[in-house]
């Protein structure tokens, strides 16, 4: 959900949700029962607006997927540089790092996304 | 390694190929920018990589427009850079590789997915010519951007 439909759908909610200027000495049982109805609707809307804005914060498991498959792409070659340069102290080192940066990224895969290693 | 532009590289290229549709010899060489992608994969479908190459090669050799913006700019030229780079590692040409690869990266570099391109592509092409310490630091510095990368797609839903 973008920025602007998310601020559209607070305005919405916000002019749902202002109570309207009934006099009380003129309301009505059918004001009444639509002051109830009016609440009832911004109390829905506001749920819906709560449950959007979790919505909109949930990754792109393709994309995170993508870019953990990146970077454990990355260490593997590195590795695997580093295993052709045995003694390579600087390499070895490389190789540590970017071997915990993979762990790290697949670590952090969010459980409502399945990476696939390929 | 894939030649095709990576995902959300096609997305910032869509958007400033949208956001140019507006006239003027800027918004020109964005149609004309798509327009050589379009042809190179097509060329790429029916098994003609030297073409596909020589035409985005044809892109990247041609002035671009003062009017284009400068993000604009690098992203489709760094782009082109990185199929071009991506082609000649295919073609078994990693000096070739290596020159785009160098080319695209000498735009400019930032936390996005065309420096990770480039920095990977050019750790290919050094590997690739037996230069392995600096195909390391080449891959090492795309697997830092590629983290920050996933920082943002996690932290804010990937709309960066």
């Amino acid at each position: 959900m973008s920025p602007r439909r998310l601020v559209a759908a607070l305005f919405a909610t916000i002019a749902c949700a202002m109570p309207r200027s009934v006099p009380p000495d003129t309301a009505t049982d059918a004001d009444r029962a639509a002051a109830l109805a009016e609440d009832q609707r911004a109390d829905d809307l506001e749920r819906a607006l709560s449950a959007l804005s979790v919505e909109d914060k949930a990754p792109d498991c393709a994309r995170v997927c993508e870019l953990v498959e990146q970077i454990c792409d990355l260490s593997r070659r590195i590795c695997l540089i580093s295993g052709r340069r045995q003694g390579d102290a600087d390499l070895a080192a490389r190789c540590a790092t970017a071997g915990q940066r993979c762990r790290r990224s697949r670590d952090r895969v969010p459980p409502g996304c399945s990476c696939q290693p390929r | 390694m894939k030649t095709a532009p990576p995902p959300m590289a096609a997305l910032v290229l869509l958007a400033a190929f949208a956001l140019a549709g507006c006239g003027g010899p800027a918004a020109r060489w964005i149609d004309l920018a798509a327009a050589a992608h379009a042809q190179a994969d097509a060329l790429l479908r029916g098994g003609d990589a030297s073409r596909a190459a020589r035409v985005l090669d044809d892109l990247v050799s041609r002035p671009v427009p003062a009017g284009v913006a400068a993000h604009d700019r690098r992203a489709v030229l760094q782009d082109a850079y990185a199929r071009l780079a991506g082609l000649a590692l295919e073609r078994r040409e990693p000096a070739q590789a290596l020159r785009y690869a160098e080319a695209g990266l000498a735009l400019g570099a930032a936390r996005d997915v065309f420096t990770s391109a480039l920095r990977t592509l050019r750790g290919r092409a050094h590997e690739a010519s037996g230069q392995d310490a600096e195909a390391a630091r080449d891959y090492e510095a795309a697997q830092i951007v590629a983290e920050a990368l996933l920082q943002e797609a996690l932290s804010d839903g990937g709309s960066r």
